[in-house]
């Protein structure tokens, strides 16, 4: 059941991730960035509203599959969230989100190596962390970081 | 960086909308830029610049800790 899971989630992730990069000039830095349509962000939000429900409703009781299968779903959802366009993108927009990504990407690492270092401290034989929950941090920090950043240069909040 | 954007904007009688639609941002880009929060690219100066018949060192000009 897993690896049909993980089958689906890398067709999607190929599709999406291959439209994403599409048409992007290998040597114009300044281009901006290629983003899903604004309706996905509304739909995003929607997605990860039922995903949190699936988290709590399905991780206190369900099968540990069930459990892998509503974090994809809140990965999916805040994937669509952090990758679709505002209703106006432009430099600054695409600049907030450079900034962003630097935040979730530095978390993400912190992150791993604070949980391993627990692990380890805790007397815990499990290591690895999994990668879904990996995705979920980056994701959550960029979208947090992103709204943040932006009320903050946009509106000196 | 100092601008006079926003008295390059009332001198034109535009709003801070009527610009980001001429020159294809966002309303709160150019806030930002009135207020110093951003400073704008080349290219975005040259459109602002281009809009105003100014060049853009009449537009923004540098201070001196720059």
């Amino acid at each position: 059941m897993e690896k049909l899971i993980y089958a689906l989630l890398t067709l999607v992730y190929l599709g999406v991730g291959s439209w994403l990069v599409k048409g992007q000039k290998k040597n114009s830095i300044t281009q901006s960035l290629r983003l899903f349509p604004y309706l996905f962000k509304i739909i995003g939000y929607i997605w990860v509203g039922i995903s949190l429900i699936m988290v709590v409703v399905w991780g206190l009781k369900s099968l540990e599959v069930w459990q892998i299968i509503a974090h994809h779903n809140l990965n999916l959802g805040l994937f669509l969230l952090c990758f679709a366009r505002d209703k106006r993108e432009d430099e600054l927009s695409n600049l907030v989100r450079l900034r962003a990504f630097y935040y979730s990407v530095v978390s993400g690492f912190v992150v791993v190596i604070l949980f391993n270092f627990l692990n380890l401290v805790l007397g815990d034989d499990e290591l690895s962390y999994p990668s879904r929950a990996l995705i979920t941090i980056i994701l959550a920090v960029y979208a947090f970081s992103y709204s943040t950043l932006k009320r903050k240069v946009f509106y000196g909040k | 960086m100092v601008n006079r954007l926003k008295i390059e904007r009332a001198i034109k009688n535009l709003t801070q909308d009527d610009l980001a639609k001429l020159i294809g941002v966002s309303r709160q880009t150019i806030n930002s830029i009135e207020k110093g929060r951003y400073v704008p690219s080349t290219v975005l100066a040259l459109k602002i610049s281009k809009i105003f018949e100014k060049s853009v060192n009449e537009i923004f000009e540098l201070e001196e800790d720059d």
